[in-house]
């Protein structure tokens, strides 16, 4: 199916929770609701026509306002892809584990977790992934503080460059 | 008297089955092991924060650390979805050489690999041999770039610099020397019952485990889906070469085998050469690059683009807000799904299948990490 066809798919069969959709552009999505994520989901796998059973990215984003999970889906049956975003607070981030569709997305799921602070409901092992167990906050959310100490290590950033003049 | 027990002990962090620093725990039982968990983070680098305080142009030369082994796939996954982000168009003559030398890079790396797993089996012959020739891919790079293993040489807009002069006739001499070579290699391991011996039958990777666990590249292509990145979603002109994608089919024991994965990398190495020589034929005239403003900035939006690197589907989620630097950077890389495998793949093996099975897995750790 055309990409333009999956996103109208998704918006006629899920009216209530799908927040936005763009069917052109560079990145076409699907931006739906935390609670809609898993029926959505288990949609996009189990439908005949769609059939995505390749996860190809999981991603966690902040916006300043929002935090978003984009979930890039691809169907090795029909080769056609879709971009599902699921927005979801920014202060309890929460929103369900799709590891029972893909196992691809445990790994996904843990980075997104300790760099994001998103808690990914019915994940089976939570654990640090990259990070130190007890590294403090989560780095790539846009208000972390970087730190200046870690077990004794002092690590004072240099105040960032000013702006060059240019003529 | 003896109460059963099993024995858990590291493979790593030092280990040279993965390229970088990799701990597996592993528990065994004798001989047998009963589960392997993977431990990585050892060279994290937030390259993704990093992102978010550099340029757009000025991070180039992170994204060679993503992957070192292949700079030139991660500079142009960069590259591509900057420049569709922007609208910049490619000359042709920059497409042809960026897939050469995607394409030599490729041979670069693939021969490392395969070294790499000959040496956990014993067979340390084969790493001289493959590192004598990657050496041969560095100075041709070092010849185009000046750099022998992170080139930032694809820029936004095109490449670096034009190949230098003599580069093309280096090129054309190299490959010459290297088909003879395989042939050495296909002699030396291929054909050689006890190197078949260790790969047949040894952490087996279904289509359908490699499907759902998200892994890409010779992975799943020894396992038997014809995926490719060059073919499915074809980029730089990838449409107008000719070349096949190899893929397993058991000819020594089951499909998606270490073996299967082994000699589609062998046979990638092969298509690769037939790919540089078509691009070397067939480069076309004109520039190199599009020149970019002084200053910048990609406009308000969000693009993915995506190529084949040598261990599978590299992509890079880029997101802009229209200013000087980059929203957000996100990297696909297709070693990092590799961990999903590991509850099954180190289940009840010998412990002379851990190197074997890590090996032929190919996990580059600084793309896992970033």
């Amino acid at each position: 199916m055309e990409t333009r066809e999956l996103v109208h798919r998704i918006e006629q069969t899920f009216k209530e929770g799908v927040i936005s959709a763009s069917d052109e552009g560079l990145f076409p999505n699907v931006l739906i609701q935390a609670e809609a994520l898993k029926p959505v989901i288990s949609f996009c796998v189990h439908d005949s026509l769609m059939r995505f059973d390749f996860l190809e990215c999981l991603s966690g984003m902040d916006t300043g306002e929002e935090m978003i999970v984009i979930y890039q889906l691809y169907s090795t049956a029909f080769s056609h892809r879709l971009n599902v975003k699921v927005s979801i607070g920014r202060h309890s981030a929460k929103v369900s584990s799709v590891t029972g569709f893909w196992r691809a997305a445990a790994a996904y799921e843990l980075e997104a977790a300790e760099m994001f602070g998103i808690t990914f409901e019915g994940h089976p092992a939570p654990r640090h992934l990259l990070l130190p167990d007890d590294w403090q906050g989560h780095p790539l959310r846009k208000d972390y503080v970087f730190p200046e100490e870690y077990h004794d290590i002092e690590h004072r950033r240099p105040p960032l460059r000013k702006e060059h003049a240019r003529p | 008297m003896n109460e059963p027990q099993t024995l858990t002990f590291n493979v790593g962090p030092h280990h040279s089955a993965a390229i970088g620093p990799f701990r597996i725990k592993v528990e065994t039982d004798g001989e047998m092991v009963l589960a392997g968990e993977p431990d990585v983070g050892y060279l994290h680098r937030g390259i993704e924060k990093v992102a978010e305080r550099m340029s757009w142009t000025g991070f180039m030369p992170y994204t060679d650390r993503v992957d070192y082994l292949s700079a030139i796939h991660c500079n142009l996954a960069y590259a591509l979805a900057v420049e569709s982000l922007a609208g910049i168009a490619v000359p042709p003559r920059a497409s042809c050489i960026r897939v050469l030398a995607g394409e030599l890079n490729r041979i670069g790396s693939h021969l490392l690999s395969l070294g790499h797993l000959a040496q956990q089996l014993g067979a340390g012959t084969a790493l001289l041999y493959s590192l004598r020739d990657r050496e041969k891919i560095n100075n041709l790079f070092e010849m185009l770039c000046g750099a022998r293993l992170t080139y930032s040489y694809v820029r936004i807009g095109g490449v670096a610099a034009d190949v230098t002069e003599g580069f093309i006739e280096k090129t054309y001499e190299f490959l010459e020397y290297l088909l003879p070579k395989l042939k050495e290699y296909h002699d030396l391991l291929s054909n050689n019952r006890i190197f078949m011996g260790r790969l047949a039958n040894v952490g087996i990777v279904t289509q359908a485990m490699a499907v759902d666990c998200g892994l890409t590249g010779p992975t799943l292509r020894a396992a038997g889906m014809k995926f490719d990145v060059r073919k499915n979603a074809a980029y730089c002109g990838y449409q107008k070469f000719d070349f096949n994608v190899p893929t397993g089919n058991g000819e020594v024991g089951s499909v998606g085998d270490a073996f299967d994965r082994y000699i589609v990398r062998m046979r990638e190495i092969d298509q690769a050469v037939s790919i540089i020589k078509q691009a070397l034929d067939a480069l076309p005239e004109g520039a190199f690059s599009t020149p970019l403003p002084r200053l910048f900035k990609a406009p308000k939006g969000e693009a993915y683009a995506a190529v084949e690197s040598p261990r599978g589907l590299f992509g890079v989620y880029v997101c802009s807000s229209g200013e000087k630097n980059p929203e957000r950077v996100r990297f696909r890389t297709p070693s990092f799904p590799v961990l999903n495998l590991f509850p099954d793949i180190l289940k009840n093996v010998p412990v002379s299948d851990v190197a074997t099975i890590i090996g032929s897995l190919d996990i580059m750790v600084s793309e896992v990490d970033r």
